[in-house]
């Protein structure tokens, strides 16, 4: 049989070059959405929801107290707020969700990291970066925050609560986000069943991140946007400070490097160096020694990049390198008086660190 | 005194290769730092013009940086310092500025918090007022993205698909993280308030019709 080649013009070939074409943000229409017109912010409503708790039902909340308190939440941030944020459920009689606050404290803290890091360590690869962003308001880290604040999750059924006689507040102060059907299904111990969208997630990620572990998250994004709504944004500020930057990030744990001589003489290219880079053994115990350990440096015609100890030549070598990379990426700015620099967000700042100029291929 | 023999000057001879790629071999910067439109790399007023004038005295950046503004990573293999970290901060207060730009005008819904209406954040307007196509037509509309260092798989296949929309995007994103850098948090939303929600066309406007566009298809 005889098989027709056909060959396409060029015009027609750039046609089928496979491109991700950009995907405009589609309307949720779950939410039952209206407005007026498209940038008339003020009218948009979801019709879904009918109302927020009201203010004198949540002060009978013990557990919604208890975290107000516990948070040092100012007067000003209702317990209404407080309970909204722990709320995920898009069906829960018509309640307000916490999806707008989530938005906007996910919002706040993402600037307000991303701040902190670009200042603080202007030079880390943006691999490091993200990962650093990552463990500082991933959904592990703020789901950890979550359970330190003793946040507790809404777990028995309508039928439990009535048996046990419990207070119909209670539920308020916990975070809610399983559904009814779930909580009424039989349990069993050590066995953690899968729902049908983290099953979902599973085949799109491949990660796993358990439901409960993301509505903890949300629920602490969520409180950082209530914070923003009741008392503004300089609040909002030293709370993420308090909470989120305090935390210990390990940065010098997350480098790993397949081939640092490279990256360290593309770097040095980069910066316009003009001498080549060289690795000299700086000292030796003996060779025909027991145990020899040798010192070697890495140098830059007469700038000493870094310097690195090891048991043989090439230990020696790789360390030295690889402390020339970490001395030169993780480089932290003090401004002109010895402190630390500011932030774009500080009051007076002024911009004394430096822009990263970006990582080097290797 | 030193004799000349002490005096070790140390001077390096580095072949630079013209014409073809050839493995091994060092290309001619003045070769190999030229744009598809056949812009030097360098700090000259005519690659500076379009973005100084944009930003004014008054969000003024220095050239070096506004260089590192124009320069995307794909640009002479990374080796040149290029936008990503200016990038990276110019998105993120583009999110915030605009969600609290959205959350904060006048509303009637009684699930406001504070009177800040909460329920137009997650819609495709207040999604794509930072978002990507829209900054990017937004570089175009105002002539911003006219000289920029970048390299595309294909030059001749579209705003879009060619990658230039991105790019310019990532420019913008950068210009924004720029002046922050250089100016703080204020004068940047500042900058955002005055240069993008009050040009001509403004980023709403071209947000307007670009979810409009997406919702009729």
């Amino acid at each position: 049989m005889l098989r027709r080649i056909v060959r396409l013009p060029r015009p027609m070939l750039r046609t089928l070059v496979p491109t991700r074409n950009y995907q405009v943000a589609r309307l949720d229409t779950s939410l039952k959405t209206n407005y007026d017109s498209l940038t008339d912010y003020g009218s948009y409503k979801n019709n879904i929801f009918t109302h927020r708790l009201p203010e004198s039902t949540a002060q009978q909340s013990p557990p919604l107290v208890a975290l107000h308190s516990r948070l040092n939440l100012p007067t000003s941030y209702s317990l209404s707020t407080l309970s909204q944020a722990l709320n995920l459920n898009k069906f829960d009689d018509g309640l307000a969700n916490n999806f707008g606050l989530n938005t906007l404290g996910k919002n706040l803290m993402s600037y307000y990291v991303a701040e902190y890091l670009l200042i603080k360590y202007p030079r880390l690869p943006m691999p490091i970066h993200n990962a650093a962003v990552d463990s500082l308001m991933g959904v592990e880290t703020l789901h950890e925050i979550g359970k330190s604040w003793g946040i507790e999750v809404d777990q028995s059924s309508k039928l439990e609560k009535y048996l046990s006689q419990e207070s119909e507040f209670l539920k308020y102060g916990k975070l809610r986000f399983v559904s009814e059907q779930r909580k009424s299904q039989v349990k069993e111990d050590g066995v953690y069943e899968l729902s049908q969208e983290e099953i979902a997630s599973l085949h799109r990620n491949k990660s796993f991140v358990a439901k409960e572990t993301e509505a903890y998250a949300s629920a602490v994004r969520s409180i950082v946007g209530g914070l923003y709504t009741h008392v503004g944004e300089d609040a909002t500020k030293a709370f993420i400070s308090d909470h989120i930057l305090s935390r210990k990030l390990p940065l010098e744990q997350m480098f790993q490097f397949s081939q640092p001589t490279r990256e360290l003489i593309r770097l040095c290219d980069k910066l316009s160096f003009t001498e080549p880079v060289e690795i000299r053994l700086i000292a030796e115990t003996g060779r025909l020694s027991a145990h020899p350990i040798y010192v070697a440096g890495a140098f830059c015609g007469v700038e000493k990049l870094g310097e690195g100890i090891g048991s043989s030549l090439a230990e020696a070598k790789t360390r030295s390198v690889v402390n020339a990379l970490l001395s030169y990426y993780l480089y932290s700015p003090i401004s002109a008086d010895g402190a630390d620099v500011k932030f774009p967000s500080d009051i007076d700042y002024k911009f004394e660190g430096i822009v990263g100029t970006g990582d080097v291929a290797i | 005194m030193l004799s000349s023999s002490v005096c070790k000057l140390s001077v390096r001879n580095i072949y630079l290769h013209k014409g073809p790629r050839v493995a091994g071999l060092k290309r001619d910067p003045q070769e190999v730092f030229v744009t598809q439109g056949g812009a030097k790399y360098e700090q000259s007023e005519t690659n500076l013009k379009h973005i100084k004038d944009f930003l004014t005295e008054k969000y003024s950046i220095d050239d070096d940086l506004a260089l590192q503004v124009l320069t995307h990573k794909s640009f002479g293999n990374g080796i040149k310092p290029y936008n990503e970290k200016l990038s990276a901060m110019g998105s993120k207060i583009l999110n915030l500025y605009f969600a609290k730009f959205v959350v904060e005008k006048p509303s009637q819904n009684e699930l406001a918090i504070n009177g800040k209406n909460l329920d137009v954040l997650g819609t495709p307007i207040a999604k794509e007022l930072a978002g990507r196509l829209s900054l990017g037509i937004f570089a175009r509309t105002n002539n911003l993205n006219s000289t920029m260092f970048w390299k595309s798989y294909n030059y001749g296949v579209g705003f879009e698909t060619s990658g230039e929309m991105k790019v310019s995007a990532q420019m913008m994103y950068a210009l924004v993280g720029a002046v922050t850098f250089v100016h703080g948090k204020k004068v940047a939303e500042q900058f955002i308030s005055e240069k993008l929600l009050g040009a001509s066309p403004s980023i709403e406007d071209i947000t307007s019709s670009v979810v409009e566009k997406a919702q009729q298809n």
